[in-house]
């Protein structure tokens, strides 16, 4: 086989151990981090009845958050200076919503809006529905938690 | 009468019996041991708010462990001045601990009453409760129906200064497993206060 013919079939292979790698990779973290959902869906005549899904794998907002302590040092100086007073009263309070079961923890309805916080799983869901919109966000408790730790220090 | 494997067996029918009767009986008080209690983990908090005039609808339903914890990040405003509006009589710490300990070891009685254009109001000891009802006569007064241990008064005014112990009362509240705590019904809205062991209100 000649040379170049080599060289692509070892590019071409690379390349998809590398595609196979990273899927096989972003399965697992959102399988251990989970993933942070946003939704956002519009009533039909109201602008084509947009339909928008942003999922995004909590690892990487993990990392992100990681990365604060060191671009916003000062800020989260201040932050946890103001924090220090509650913060374990914070701490305990995620650690009882971490531990509860599946339940809808606070839903108010005024007039045609609803907002809904209900726990599912590993996930906090906050549903804010109107008459032109809805909006749905998810996000693992971990990441709240991680959030709060580099926050509190 | 054990064998030689050690299992156990019988001589007669009236020793299975009674063998079977005890192990029922210790298990049903094992059982009740366990689940006859439950524990602040195990409660849950619920306040329902609906407002008639905006149609408007408020749920709340979250771990009493979760509200113990959350109490401590009242401000310390709020529990340094410790006022109770009771109608619309203002009473602070003080004057409610000593209003308390001087009914504490009275029998069932009506200690405050108040009694105004808009409501009549109530203030009583019954039992081991404080109870608060009023009744509402215009359209701005309204139906009050408070219910509370007197542990957890006793905890709130637990203080040596003009503060309240709301970690203190939410501990006693725990401790006291579920009831009803206040229903309190308007000329335009109905609010309902309540711990039990469901995770959703009912």
């Amino acid at each position: 086989m000649r040379i170049i013919a080599k060289a692509l079939i070892l590019t071409f292979a690379t390349g998809l151990v590398i595609l196979l790698g990273t899927g096989v990779a972003l399965a697992a973290s959102v399988a251990t981090s989970g993933l942070v959902l946003v939704q956002v869906s519009e009533a039909p005549g109201t602008n084509g009845g947009t339909n928008l899904t942003i999922p995004v794998p909590a690892s990487l907002l993990h990392a992100g958050i990681s990365g604060a302590r060191y671009f916003a040092s000062d800020d989260l100086r201040a932050a946890r200076q103001e924090l220090e007073p509650w913060r374990d009263a914070i701490s305990q309070a995620l650690d009882e919503l971490e531990d509860c079961p599946n339940v809808e923890l606070v839903r108010v309805i005024d007039g045609d809006e609803e907002v809904v916080v209900r726990k599912k799983g590993r996930n906090l869901l906050l549903r804010v529905q109107g008459n032109e919109e809805t909006v749905l966000v998810s996000f693992p408790m971990s990441l709240a938690r991680h959030a709060f730790s580099v926050l509190a220090g | 009468m054990n064998t030689d494997e050690g299992q156990r067996s019988f001589d007669n029918p009236e020793e299975h019996e009674m063998f079977v009767k005890k192990a029922i009986t210790a298990f049903a008080l094992l059982l009740a041991a366990t689940v006859g209690t439950a524990q602040a983990s195990d409660l849950w908090f619920h306040v329902t708010v609906h407002e008639k005039t905006e149609d408007a609808n408020v749920t709340i339903n979250l771990p009493l462990a979760f509200v113990q914890s959350a109490i401590s990040m009242i401000p310390a405003e709020a529990s340094d001045t410790g006022h109770v509006m009771i109608g619309d009589e203002q009473f602070d710490a003080q004057k409610l601990r000593e209003l308390w300990q001087s009914v504490q070891g009275a029998q069932d009685m009506d200690f405050v009453t108040i009694d105004s254009e808009d409501e009549s109001l109530r203030v009583s000891k019954s039992g081991n409760y404080l109870v608060v009802k009023g009744t509402a006569r215009s359209d701005k007064g309204a139906d009050i129906d408070v219910r509370m241990p007197a542990s957890v008064i006793d905890a709130l005014l637990d203080t040596d200064d003009n503060t309240l112990n709301f970690a203190a009362a939410l501990q006693a509240l725990a401790a006291e497993g579920q009831g009803e705590l206040a229903t309190i019904t308007g000329d335009d809205a109905r609010v309902r206060v309540w711990i039990d062991q469901f995770p959703e209100a009912r």
